[in-house]
């Protein structure tokens, strides 16, 4: 089943006169269970699909469906709702509320969405030993350091169990071990929950842990394969 | 949660809250002592004139009240002593006749007014017994009790005889001949320099006025609600333009207690606009530094109007928190001069006396202007909230991520 499909998605930008296509024409099919990286040089339009993707941003031209909802004829205020009830995010950076604990952060959505607070607990729980941060629950994003802020990150997007988790360059902040550390967890967590992931990245040996791998090329694919395990 | 975040938040830039909340604590202590001290010197004004000779309410003639004249007359007979028994807003009154005169002890004189009051009434109205300085309270006719300023200037003591020139009814000649028995002070200074007592029957014969009097000084339940309470005598009484409050007798002064309650809020306002400049500048600080914060909140699907409640309580508490933290220094400083004034002394203090006023900082307990602060403060907080609501309003959570 299709969790994500577009259709010819095009996004336009007109900065000081100039036109740039950002995303031009893309259309993409995602699995539920993937584990996708969307790669290519700066510039190429990852974050703008992803964007669009993600219901962060409107395309100019093309239809964007996530689990069979057209995202494009939602409203801002639906929009908001539909990526709360459906999609995870990590970002590159700025992830986490600063004054809220790794473990109230990791439960910030599922409060949102108005979970029961016993289901809360566990799931939190749960995802701080998974993401090998349960020993630091109690502290703040400030004395965290970047990887375990990241992990914390994942640890949110998944809370709520989305329909597929988006993470544009989750690793670019990070140094190579950690980015390592926070790819195995993503990898056990996509595995043990077959949650789809979706993450953008330009650093060749995230790329190599992907098991599918899209080019992009100035806003086109130019490359879409399957890699086996 | 929503609560938590917002209590948080607001504790994260510490330094940042503490000044904004000092920042609105000194405005309200300041605002509120201004304007106590203001009211409480008003009201010493007030009283002085108006609680003193003057009375809170009258019953008088209308040509009365724009020439204090021996002719306005208005009648003062059984039905009307019925009326005034009668009445629970009154609670006690004192008719008066007035007139004018040359008074003279010896060699010196002053022109001055003489006052013809049945001694008890006028005492339940304004316990003019207690304000004696020397002697006693008038007992028959031929009996004068002057005001201390007048007895001063004319080195009138105990035992001095007094003769007064006027002017009697419909143009009669009035001759008095008295003995001073008493000397009293009187709270209002302009008054305590001119006024003589004496009998109401004394000035009857004395003045020609065989019947009614020039005016019924009334004093009332309730001090503080003459205007309503003379509204309401109105409809009751059988010629209602008759009764007056003090404020239409007196119009330079409530005019002066006006423009003084005018002054007390325009100098709240300019107090209150510079706060308003800190707490915007607090907001502004604030929005920059959280706007990543705010367009990652929005991306991962909390509401916008959820992110704006949670601004708005923050802002909402730092005004309400230092309101409050004003007014724990305020009151206390505000009760302690209103039971301990302070008397000015030396020059500065003269200059005071000068006009009128007595020399004394004494603050109100008027709980109509902690009231004020309070809203103003909250009306202000509540304005600037909207701020960040709006600019949140129309956030796009792509760009603002991008800082
Ligand atoms: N808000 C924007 N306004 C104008 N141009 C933009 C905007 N966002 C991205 N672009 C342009 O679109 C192209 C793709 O950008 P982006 O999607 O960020 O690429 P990537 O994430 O692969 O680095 C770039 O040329 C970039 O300059
Ligand atoms: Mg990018």
């Amino acid at each position: 089943m299709n969790v994500v499909e577009t259709q010819n998605l095009e996004k336009l930008f007109i900065d000081a006169g100039t036109k740039v296509r950002a995303v031009d024409g893309v259309s993409i099919n995602v699995e539920e269970g993937e584990f996708t990286a969307i790669v290519g040089p700066s510039g190429s339009g990852k974050t703008t699909l992803l964007n669009m993707i993600g219901g962060l941003d409107n395309p100019t031209k093309g239809k964007v469906q996530v689990d069979s909802v057209e995202l494009t004829e939602l409203s801002k205020n639906e929009l908001i709702d539909f990526r709360l009830k459906n999609i995870g995010f990590v970002f590159q950076s700025y992830n986490l509320i600063p004054v809220l604990t790794a473990y109230e952060n990791v439960e910030f959505v599922m409060l949102l969405q108005g979970r029961d607070s016993k289901e809360r607990k566990a799931r939190v729980n749960e995802l701080l030993v998974a993401v090998g941060i349960a020993d630091k629950a109690k502290n703040r994003p400030s004395k965290l350091s970047g990887g375990q802020q990241q992990r914390v990150a994942v640890a949110r997007a998944l809370a709520p169990k989305p329909k597929f988790i988006i993470a544009d360059e989750p690793t670019a902040n990070l140094d190579s071990k950690s980015a390592s550390t926070l790819l195995d967890i993503m990898q056990q967590l996509n595995e043990k929950e077959r949650i789809t992931f979706l993450f953008s990245t330009h650093d060749q040996r995230v790329i190599d842990r992907a098991r599918r791998v899209v080019t992009l090329t100035d806003g086109k694919i130019t490359e879409d394969k399957k890699v086996d395990a | 949660m929503l609560l938590r975040l917002a209590w948080r938040n607001i504790w994260r830039n510490k330094r940042r809250t503490l000044i904004t909340l000092g920042m609105i604590q000194f405005a309200v202590v300041l605002a509120t002592l201004m304007a106590t001290i203001r009211d409480g010197i008003m009201n010493i004004q007030v009283e002085n004139v108006v609680g003193g000779y003057q009375g809170y309410a009258a019953i008088n003639d209308t040509g009365y009240v724009e020439e204090p004249s021996i002719d306005y007359t208005v009648p003062y007979n059984d039905s009307v002593q019925s009326f005034l028994k009668s009445k629970n807003l009154i609670k006690s009154y004192s008719p008066r006749i007035i007139g004018g005169g040359i008074i003279t002890i010896g060699e010196k004189f002053k022109i001055g007014r003489v006052v013809g009051v049945n001694p008890e009434l006028e005492d339940s109205l304004t316990h003019f017994s207690k304000s004696l300085v020397k002697g006693r309270v008038l007992h028959s006719s031929g009996e004068v009790v002057l005001g201390l300023g007048l007895a001063e200037r004319l080195k009138a003591d105990i035992d001095s005889v007094v003769f007064i020139t006027g002017m009697g009814y419909q143009g009669n000649t009035a001759n008095l001949m008295l003995k001073v028995v008493g000397i009293m002070k009187l709270s209002n200074i302009q008054e305590n320099k001119r006024l003589a007592f004496v009998t109401l029957e004394e000035a009857r014969e004395g003045f020609a006025l065989y019947d009614g009097v020039n005016q019924i000084v009334l004093g009332l339940r309730d001090n503080t609600k003459a205007k309503q309470s003379v509204k309401e005598l109105k409809k009751q009484f059988t010629d209602p333009v008759q009764i007056y409050s003090w404020n239409e007798l007196n119009v330079p002064l409530y005019m002066l207690v006006e423009v003084n309650d005018a002054l007390n809020i325009i100098v709240s306002a300019m107090l209150y606009f510079i706060i308003s400049f800190g707490l915007f500048g607090t907001i502004l600080m604030m929005l920059a530094e959280r706007k990543r914060e705010f367009g990652m909140l929005i991306a991962i699907g909390m509401k916008k109007s959820k992110l704006s409640y949670i601004t708005y309580l923050e802002n909402t508490f730092m005004a309400v928190f230092g309101t409050a933290l004003g007014f724990v220094i305020a009151i206390p400083v505000v009760y302690y001069l209103n039971q301990n004034p302070i008397t000015l002394t030396g020059r500065n203090a003269e200059d005071i006396a000068k006009f009128g006023f007595e020399p004394l900082v004494k603050t109100s307990m008027n709980f109509n202007i902690f009231m004020w602060q309070a809203i103003s403060v909250l009306g202000i907080s509540l304005f600037f909230s909207l701020y960040p609501i709006l600019k949140i309003r129309s956030m796009n959570e792509n760009k603002a991520m991008k800082g």
